[in-house]
């Protein structure tokens, strides 16, 4: 075509521009001073993200030389991302909400403070103070002898249901179910077709297709997710397939239940079409003031064991300087201070994170005000710690998509599926970083 | 007369078709403004109300104090504004370059800038990080937290140069020709022929732009810190966490968050038409 005489200079200029950015490039940023406000990065938003906010005032005002900058990522997963991408630039925050498989991770490229010597130091915890948090959060925290991080904010399972149906149909609104083999039996009652079109108008239960709830079933039915030492998974062991079968049962066969991609089914219980629901103790937050049926709150039914997953997130701190990480550590330890997580437990439903909170006036109102609650708190004491394999991550979203999807949309049988998941997420164990 | 009762025929089976066609692209609208002005328990009614049965207004206040929406807007507006601008400089002079020069590698260079199109985000977004954050110049973190990271990095758009390159490719010959041997130059060529006869292909570039830049998300997020320089989608995240969706404070905000959007939709839309029938791609 037209034009040819410009192209070398076209290209000169274009490579003389990328050289003079490269050129640029710095080197490596030095470690900010004390001055420097303290860094928290989280992922609390919506109703969740004021109560923190407003602690993290307190602490302010209570510690008026130490300035936090509490930084909100409304989503998990750009949290993850900026966490992994501020870690490679050489520029982490001070201290941040963590999944334990995040952790592993986070440990291995030598990113974090050990707690341990934080917690021996002269602001640290005594014996007492330790004993005063749930044993179970700081088992979590640990890998290989070490606590790495701080339990935050923890949540359990609680089953919620529709007190006004269960009158409906003759159930006891207060006697819930207390094992999965009643709940099926009240699924099956509460789904109620009275015109007779073949279309129930209300359903038993609503539910995610989620691998969360065949995390509990497992557990709950004496078998495990990995091995002990988790470098293998053992989801697709008996235990495993009969709770995928259960599943399956109730979900899917005995036509009592409304499945939903995401929380939809929420709605679904919301408006008063659904007896049950399983979901989180900070979902009642969610819920407050968008039903209009007596609500019902009671703890997790049981399999052959009384237990479940504790879920959540947990916080670390990052390596920067001794005396940040100092303060850092000063602040995490006084937001789980008997007075903050019994606020932030109360405004927020979820976990306090040490057992005399459950005696703090803040505390006990809010128990006294929302029947039920205690007992769903109370599942804490039963309760087991989540895997921490750096490979459980993506090996729980392969479960999820490979097994629990295609067994619950009739695509296949819970062994094989099972099974075809295990092999690809031990692939994620072995090679997972 | 049966021609015209034939054709008449015709025109109201068309008609129908473009109703429906029309009420599906409405009802989402008018589902969301609908939903914005329920309250407490209708909105998980079933069957859903059409018409909510008292009118909610207290969602919008509500939704637009929660967050700080005003910043957010100005935020996007500034941002989006100088992307734009950016985005038709850039795609416009290396459009006009694949289309009108001819130098060695030109395919293998347009195919290379294509083929960047296939990159997802989770791919780049932490390497462009560390990037930003070792770059001179602004605070602690280099550019990270700064508005450089939300505007620098999305200066130059594939798409946009492809989209004009075909537009520019579409020009007659003869054109070209008369202008070379009327003793055009090439700077002269392009802002005397080639740009005033794109007008309808830059504002599609724009409004394409502008629109992206307005639904960015997860980029923005990880690369801010402070709320004083966070856009408008980060606003809108806060209303849909993973325990439940606060629904009508979301449709609240999406209503307001949407109204520039339609308002530049309305101004701009003869020139998209043209343009997407011109280049042949037909939405």
């Amino acid at each position: 075509m037209i034009m040819n005489g410009r192209s070398k200079r076209v290209r000169g200029a274009a490579l003389g521009c990328a050289a003079l950015t490269f050129a640029s490039c710095g080197g490596d940023r030095s470690a900010p001073d004390a001055s420097e406000p303290i860094r928290l990065w989280h992922s609390m938003a919506g109703r969740l993200s004021q109560p923190l906010d407003e602690l993290v005032e307190a602490y302010g005002q209570a510690h008026p030389e130490r300035a936090i900058e509490s930084v909100s990522m409304p989503s998990y997963e750009a949290l993850s991302q900026k966490i992994m991408a501020a870690v490679a630039a050489g520029g982490p925050p001070d201290v941040a909400q963590c999944y334990e498989a995040w952790t592993a991770n986070l440990i291995e490229n030598e990113s974090l403070a050990p707690m341990d010597p934080l917690f021996a130091g002269p602001n640290g915890l005594s014996a007492e103070s330790r004993a005063d948090i749930h044993a179970i959060f700081l088992e979590g925290a640990t890998q290989n002898g070490t606590v790495w991080s701080f339990p935050f904010n923890k949540s359990v399972r609680a089953l919620y249901y529709n007190k006004d149906l269960y009158r409906r149909v003759g159930l006891d609104p207060e006697r819930p179910p207390r094992t999965w083999e009643e709940y099926r039996a009240f699924a099956k009652r509460l789904t109620v077709d009275g015109d007779g079109d073949g279309k129930p108008e209300t359903f038993g239960v609503a539910s995610q297709i989620t691998v969360t709830m065949f995390e509990n079933l497992i557990v709950q039915n004496g078998g495990s997710l990995l091995t002990e030492d988790e470098t293998r998974v053992a989801f697709d062991s008996p235990e495993g397939i009969e709770a995928l079968e259960f599943m399956a049962d109730l979900l899917v066969n005995d036509g009592s239940a409304i499945l939903s991609q995401g929380y939809e089914y929420q709605n679904e219980f919301l408006a008063g079409k659904v007896g049950m629901i399983e979901g989180s103790s900070v979902s009642l937050v969610f819920m407050d003031g968008k039903y209009e049926f007596e609500l019902g709150l009671a703890a997790l039914p049981a399999g052959v064991r009384d237990t479940q997953l504790v879920a959540g997130t947990d916080v670390v701190i990052f390596r920067t300087t001794p005396e940040r990480e100092r303060v850092a550590w000063d602040f995490v330890k006084w937001f789980t201070d008997t007075e903050q997580t019994a606020r932030w437990s109360a405004l927020t439903g979820y976990l306090p994170v040490r057992k005399s909170a459950m005696t703090h006036p803040v505390l006990v109102d809010k128990l006294e005000s929302k029947p039920g609650l205690g007992e769903v708190y109370g599942q804490l004491e039963r309760a087991l710690p989540q895997p921490k394999a750096p490979g459980w991550y993506a090996g729980r979203t392969i479960l999820e998509r490979e097994a629990i999807e295609p067994v619950l949309r009739g695509r296949m049988q819970p062994a094989e599926a099972l099974r075809a998941a295990a092999t690809k997420a031990n692939r994620e164990l072995a090679g997972g970083l | 007369m049966h021609e015209a009762v034939l054709g008449l025929r015709r025109n109201w089976a068309v008609h129908a078709l473009l109703i429906v066609g029309a009420l599906s692209f409405v009802i989402p609208f008018y589902w969301m403004i609908g939903t914005s002005l329920k309250g407490g328990a209708e909105l998980f009614e079933t069957p859903p109300t059409w018409f909510p049965r008292s009118l909610e207004f207290g969602n919008y206040p509500e939704a637009w104090n929660t967050v700080p929406f005003p910043r957010y807007f100005a935020n996007t507006i500034f941002v989006a504004v100088s992307i734009v601008l950016g985005v038709v400089v850039t795609s416009g002079l290396s459009a006009f370059a694949f289309a009108f020069f001819r130098f060695r590698g030109r395919e293998g260079i347009f195919n290379g800038f294509l083929s960047t199109m296939m990159v997802p985000e989770p791919v780049y977004i932490i390497s462009s990080y560390v990037l930003l954050y070792h770059l001179p110049g602004g605070g602690r973190d280099g550019w990270i937290d700064d508005y450089s990271a939300l505007i620098v990095p999305w200066l130059a758009h594939v798409f946009s140069i492809f989209l004009l390159r075909q537009h520019f490719l579409s020009f007659p010959r003869d054109l070209v020709d008369a202008a070379v041997i009327d003793g055009c130059s090439p700077v002269r060529f392009l802002f005397v022929i080639v740009l005033p006869l794109s007008k309808a292909a830059l504002t599609t570039v724009c409004l394409f732009t502008f629109i992206n830049t307005w639904n960015s998300f997860l980029w923005p997020l990880v690369v801010t810190n402070s709320d004083t320089i966070r856009p408008i989608q980060v606003g809108l995240a806060y209303f849909a966490q993973e325990q439940g969706t606060e629904h009508g404070l979301m449709m609240a905000a999406a209503v307001f968050s949407i109204a520039p959007l339609l308002v530049a939709y309305f101004f701009a839309q003869k020139q998209i038409i043209a343009s997407l029938t011109h280049t042949g791609l037909k939405g």
